[in-house]
């Protein structure tokens, strides 16, 4: 499980992957927000939490994607 | 003669064991910090007790979940410093002012059990991603996400949770394995863990 030994390379092919699985979970606790099925503010305010986390790590993993793929010429 | 001798010996056994149980220690020390491994409240044997890891009782994310936890073992009922865990996630009994630490009082009173919990889950495994110097597999064993019982310590019976609510399906764990995945791949495409 410890995928420390890939090559720069291979870790940045393995970012859109990244990233599109964090979105998944952004858009899971997004729209259970949304719908106001929870009524209780202890669980808004974990999954508020939750979503300000995935925003931040979704925009730098981007970030850093956009740098290397520059780098290594993917795009 | 003899009958008489025979019943002194066993008043004075039975005196001598009874004084021997009163003073029978609990096991369980004041200074030391635990973990339970609690599960949902109708399995049988739902909760265990060890020493706690020394990473789980110092690790940030952690040590603030650290709480006084009424428990009977063999018996005998006292308290011990603990970290419970509820399927993996940390809770104080009570509510605090700082929602990130999840607690007993909330999850029971969630409209949404299941969501309350992995929301809480999140929380805190999203901190993995910068600490650099924890292997998957012993997170997996930190937080009793494993299925090695030899990890769970001795069985235990917690008074504050007994005839609680706290209905959660054990399938739960697949989910959080799912997130703790992701959150590893995080890692090791080097943000926050270095080889």
């Amino acid at each position: 499980m410890e995928n420390t030994k890939l090559n720069p390379f291979i870790k940045v092919l393995k970012l859109p992957e990244i990233i599109d699985h964090l979105y998944r979970y952004y858009l899971t606790l997004k729209r259970v927000l949304e719908s106001e099925q929870i009524k209780d503010e202890a669980t808004k305010e974990l999954i508020k939490e939750d979503i300000e986390f995935l925003e931040i790590e979704i925009s730098s993993l981007e970030l850093f994607y956009e740098l290397m793929a520059n780098i290594y010429r993917i795009k | 003669m003899l009958k008489l001798t025979n019943n002194f010996i066993s008043k004075t056994f039975h005196t001598i064991t009874s004084k021997i149980n009163i003073k029978k220690r609990f096991l369980f020390k004041k200074n030391k910090i635990y973990v339970i491994y609690y599960e949902h409240p109708l399995a049988y044997d739902n909760a265990y007790i060890n020493t706690a890891d020394k990473l789980l009782s110092t690790w940030r994310g952690f040590n603030s979940f650290v709480d006084q936890w009424t428990i009977e073992y063999k018996n005998q009922i006292g308290t011990v410093k603990a970290i419970l865990l509820y399927y993996g996630l940390p809770l104080r009994k009570k509510r605090s002012s700082n929602v990130r630490i999840t607690n007993l009082e909330d999850l029971e009173n969630s409209s949404d059990k299941r969501m309350y919990y992995k929301a809480g889950m999140y929380h805190i495994l999203k901190d993995l991603v910068y600490l650099d110097d924890i292997k998957f597999n012993k997170i997996l064993k930190l937080l009793g996400l494993t299925n090695l019982i030899d990890i769970r310590g001795k069985p235990i019976n917690v008074k504050e949770l007994e005839e609680k609510n706290l209905d959660i399906d054990p399938s739960i764990k697949l989910e959080i394995l799912d997130f703790l995945i992701l959150i590893q791949k995080i890692r090791a495409i080097g943000f926050g863990y270095h080889d």
